[in-house]
Parts: C-alpha cells; structure tokens; sequence
C-alpha cells in the first residue's frame, strides 16, 4: 500500500478508530493521542502492508497496542479499577458504559472491537492475535457480565 | 433504561468526536516528514501469560505463614509474589532458602539485574528485573553455559512473566534432567522490545498456525552465576526397588528424588507390558497429613530416549516439612496402548483408523500443498488443555516429518455454515498442518491412548 492509499483510507475510519481508544481510554484527550500516534506510527511503516484488504485490522492492532501501552503507563501511576470476573452482580448496578470500562481488559476489548468498532469474529481475532474460538468464548462472557443481549448484525 | 438502549445511546454519544480529530492523519504526515530514525522491525512471541499474576495476588493473600515470612524478611515481598503459583517454590521462600545475587548491568538504555536465585541439585530458578526509560514493553530470552563458556548438556530452560512492567520480577527456570547443578554458569538473555509488534505482517483468516521469527536484540547481557554449595548440594534419592501393578501393567518403582523445588518419581516397566506409562495422577502424604500433589507450573514429567514411556514424574516438594514418613497414592494412570504408537488418517476421506480415547477427528482440509488437521478432544479437567499427538508423523513409505506449531482453543465456535455458535462444552480443539504434505494418507504419533480410574488408589511407601 502506499502512502496516499493509506492517508485515504485512514480519513475513511478515523472516527472509527477515536471510538475504539476511547473507549480502551475512557478519556477524549487520551484517545486522540493514542489515534495520533497510530496514525504516525502506521504512516512510517505502510510500505510493510502488502496486503491491502487487512489494512483496517492492522491499523487497529496499531491502536490497540498504543492504548494498551498508555493503560500500562497509567497502571503504573494508579491501578486500574476493574471488577474480578467473579464479581458478576456488581456489574448489574453499573451503567452499560461504566460496566464496559471495568471489564477486565481482555474481555472489555472483544465487546469494543465486536460491538463498537465493528469488526467481524476473524477481524477481531486477527486484530488481537487470538484464536477465534477464544473471541467467541470471551465474547459470550463478557456480554453474560454486561446483561447484553446482542444479535451477530448489531 | 434497559441496557439495548444503553448501548444505542452509547453508539450516538461516541458519534461526536473533538475537533482536533479532524487534522490527525495531516499532523501524523507532518511528524513522519521529520522523522529521521530508522525503526527496525520484529515479530515477538505469541505467548502472553497474564491471567497468571491474577493467580499470584490471590496466592499470597490467602497464605498466612507466607504473610509472615515476607514480613520478617520485606526485600522478599515481591519474590513471594512471584513464586505464589508454586507451592513448592512458596515454602522455599517462607523458609527463607533463597540465594541473592544483585547483580546488574546496563546496555543501550536497558538495566538488567539478577535479583535472587533458589537453585538445588536439580532445578535453577533465576528472578531478575529489566529497567528503561525507553523501552516499556520488553522481554527477555535466555541461555546458559558453562564457566568456561562451552555449552551444557540436557537441560531445559523457559520464561515466565512475558507481559511484566518495567522492574517487576521475571523468572527463567532451568532444569537438569540427569545431570546435576554447577558450582557456577554464565547466563546469557537477549533482551527485546515488544512496541514494534504491529509492524509485523498481518495473519490471514484461515491461514495455518504461523511460526514466528527470532525478535531482534536491542541489548545482550552475560552475567556469571555463582552458586553457595549448601544450596546446590541439597537433595536426597531414595531407592525403592518396588514393583507395583497398574491397570495390569507391571512397573517398578525405582528411585524418589526429593529437592527443595519439586520431588521426581522414577519407574521402569515390564518389557512384556502392552502400554506405555505416560501420566499419572498421584500424590504423596506424610504424617502430619500433608498432601504433596502434583506440580502445579512447569514440567510433570520426564520421557525416555529410546521409547514412549514417560518415565520421571513430578510432585510439589515435600522437603521443607521434615517428613519421618511419606506414602504415594496413585489414582488414575494414562497409557499409549504400544499398538497406537502410530496411527493411520486417511485424510482424503476424514476418518481415522484408530483415535485416543475421547478424541475425534473433526475435519481434514487440503489447502494447496499441505493438510490442515483440526481434531476435537474431551478436557480431563475444567479448562486444562494438553497435547494429543507428538509433532512427528509418517508418510505410508515410514518417511519422517515434522510440524512446530499448532492452535489449542477451549469450546464453543461460530459456525458460519449455519450462523450459529456451537456449544460444546468440556470438548477443546486441537488443530495444525501438515506443511507440503502431497499424500492422502499419514500416520500421526499419539501421545496418549487411555486414561484409567483406578477403583482402588495403589499405595507405596516411600518412607
């Protein structure tokens, strides 16, 4: 891919993608950081994509590794404030948003890459490099935790 | 408000983006303009264990005397953390058998420091620490020599801790199987950065399990390790000579090493015997009632070179509590039947001659010039995992082949061909190719035939 291939396309997704850290962020002026420097980071090394179908997930891989990196640095700072799996009944009383952001992490991502950023179950295994029997499984927990009942078109 | 409308809401709010959004692809053009570093690129390893240091904070919570132990000794705190998967390992802390060693070095912009080991006659545990202000995300591989720099012989070596921050401690166990530790040993890691990982080249759906390339180094350490005698000494082999009898099969019960980080049993079996020993469940009790079982992290058992037969099994130690008396119970055994040591798939038809027990063969697949294998098998135990066949496999001519990686994945699927899940609970998948594979007939290497229940546990004295 080139490099005015790859600025067209990123225009095309870039509210898809805020979406995405903002959510993995929970914070405006986080996500657009984390946007910027995927952006950055995917312009230097768009000649690597040979293949331009998987263009979208491997943006995407970009943006998650860059929040997750700012979720470790924050960690550092302050722990994270996520409910234990076990912990199910406490996610009733939460609202849909405030239940997302204490999902633990790897269960938090499936529901933001399946449900908000609109990814299929392979683009979603291929954007987290998993299985996608595990992005299934996940899946189905971490909507059990959330009390959300979402079809496959949803 | 019900939570579909939640979500409806919560798709509009994040509808409305900051302003700044608008000129993000325009800022990221004008950064590369003035980028003038070269960046190199890698693949890293896929393995990330980070559901393990869930396990560690509730660990060392629970432990009382641990607890304690770190109190009177706080530089141990984060150690007892790091060793709370093992209970073998914890008792050693607790006991306070540990070697410090504070070592350090610094190369390019990372320090790595070797903290404590706990080592005995057998097995090496090293717990070191990797510190930078550039780099976040770094992992460490290893090796190890001799003092005088020549390489050593039947050892294995593993990592724990990928996915660490910066400064919290790492673990890199070796493990003798016949030989015996060194006085001393050169260590040698290869540290890496993990940031570059999304410039690695994307896996396609459906493509066989990829096999990934050595990251490159950004610094190399070589720190020598010198070992107190009073650790590297410790051990006691107790010889048995007691033939037992399992599920029909005649084995003997040859020697119990027992070491400050795990306790091995050693059989033989009877020539004439029509299964190979390949696993067991067993466990030892003293007389105080403590319960030794098996290991919890790391190796189970040892294997032989000339045969199947897994001849060295592994239990937590039990050598910190002082036993006068220790008696073995084995309750359930797993065998490869000697005539399943290969069997034939008829690939170009889906079926089996012959399968372990409880595994199915769910589909074979040519694609272009290899074969990939997906087989289903029953869990033993909720969410344990483990290998169905060895990575060798036979063309009809007895050629040999190989294959390095495959996919291990717990229950329930999508099935696109009905646009359901499929639920299949206490199955999981095993899958892998069979690289430019021409034939339609193989003959793959089980590694189990039977799992046996033993009504009635056998019991053997072992002290």
């Amino acid at each position: 891919m080139d490099k005015n291939e790859f600025v067209t396309r990123t225009e095309q997704i870039k509210t898809r993608l805020y979406r995405t850290a903002f959510l993995y962020l929970g914070s405006e002026n986080m996500a657009l950081d984390a946007v910027d420097e995927s952006i950055y980071r995917g312009l230097l090394s768009v000649k690597k994509l040979r293949q331009p179908e998987y263009f979208e997930t491997w943006i995407t891989r970009i943006l998650i590794n860059e929040c997750k990196k700012e979720l470790r640095r924050r960690k550092r700072e302050q722990p994270l404030d996520t409910i234990p799996e076990t912990a199910e009944e406490m996610f009733d009383s939460l609202s849909l948003k405030e239940a997302l952001s204490r999902l633990p992490q790897v269960l938090k991502e499936i529901i933001i890459l399946r449900y908000f950023t609109g990814f299929t179950l392979a683009e979603t295994a291929i954007s987290l490099e998993i299985p996608q029997g595990t992005v299934v499984t996940r899946q189905r927990r971490a909507l059990s935790l959330l009390k959300l009942e979402l079809s496959e078109e949803e | 408000m019900n939570r579909k409308q939640e979500y409806q809401d919560l798709l509009a709010e994040l509808e409305n983006t900051p302003s700044e959004l608008e000129y993000t692809v325009a800022r990221a053009q004008a950064r590369a303009k003035k980028a003038q570093s070269i960046r190199k690129f890698f693949f890293m390893p896929a393995s990330r264990v980070a559901v393990i240091f869930i396990a560690f904070v509730v660990m060392v919570n629970l432990s009382t005397t641990f607890a304690m132990a770190c109190e009177r000794i706080p530089v141990l705190r984060e150690l007892a953390a790091a060793v709370s998967f093992s209970s073998s390992l914890s008792t050693a802390v607790d006991n306070e058998y540990v070697q410090t060693i504070g070592l350090e070095q610094t190369e390019n912009e990372i320090t790595m420091r070797v903290e404590y080991v706990i080592v005995d006659q057998k097995q090496l545990n090293i717990f070191y620490t990797l510190q930078s202000q550039e780099y976040f995300d770094m992992d460490a591989t290893p090796d190890i020599f001799n003092s005088d720099g020549r390489g050593l012989n039947s050892y294995s070596i593993s990592a724990n801790g990928y996915n660490s921050d910066n400064g919290e401690l790492r673990q890199f166990v070796v493990d003798f199987v016949d030989n015996d530790m060194p006085d001393s040993l050169i260590l040698k890691c290869r540290v890496h950065d993990n940031r570059n990982l999304e410039m690695s080249e994307p896996v396609s759906v459906g493509d066989e399990p990829q096999e990934l390339g050595a990251p490159e180094a950004i610094s190399t350490f070589a720190f020598t390790l010198n070992f107190d005698p009073e650790y590297t000494q410790q051990g006691e082999v107790i010889s048995l000579n007691q033939a037992i009898v399992l599920d029909e099969q005649n084995l003997t019960v040859t020697t119990v090493e027992i070491y400050p980080t795990h306790i091995r049993v050693n059989f033989i079996a009877d020539e004439k015997n029509t299964k190979w020993l390949k696993s067991l469940s067993f466990y030892f009790i003293n007389e105080k009632g403590n319960r030794f079982d098996k290991i919890s992290d790391g190796i189970t058992a040892t294997g032989c070179v000339d045969s199947p037969m897994m001849a060295s099994h592994r239990l937590e130690s039990s050598f910190f509590y002082k036993s006068n008396s220790l008696t073995m119970f084995i309750t359930e055994v797993v065998w490869l039947e000697k005539d399943m040591e290969r069997v034939q798939i008829y690939l170009a038809n889906g079926v089996a001659d012959k399968l372990p027990e409880g595994v199915e063969l769910e589909q074979a697949t040519r694609k272009s010039n290899s074969w990939e294998l997906t087989f289903s098998a029953i869990e033993r135990e909720e969410n344990a995992l483990y290998q169905l066949f060895g990575t060798t496999y036979y063309d009809e001519d007895g050629n040999e082949y190989s294959y390095n990686s495959w996919t291990t994945y717990l229950t329930d699927y999508f099935d696109e061909a009905i646009g359901k899940y499929v639920e299949t609970p206490g199955v999981f998948r095993i899958q892998f190719a069979l690289k430019d594979y021409h034939y339609d007939t193989v003959y793959l290497t089980p590694s189990y035939s039977r799992l046996v229940k033993l009504e009635i546990p056998v019991e053997v004295k072992v002290k």
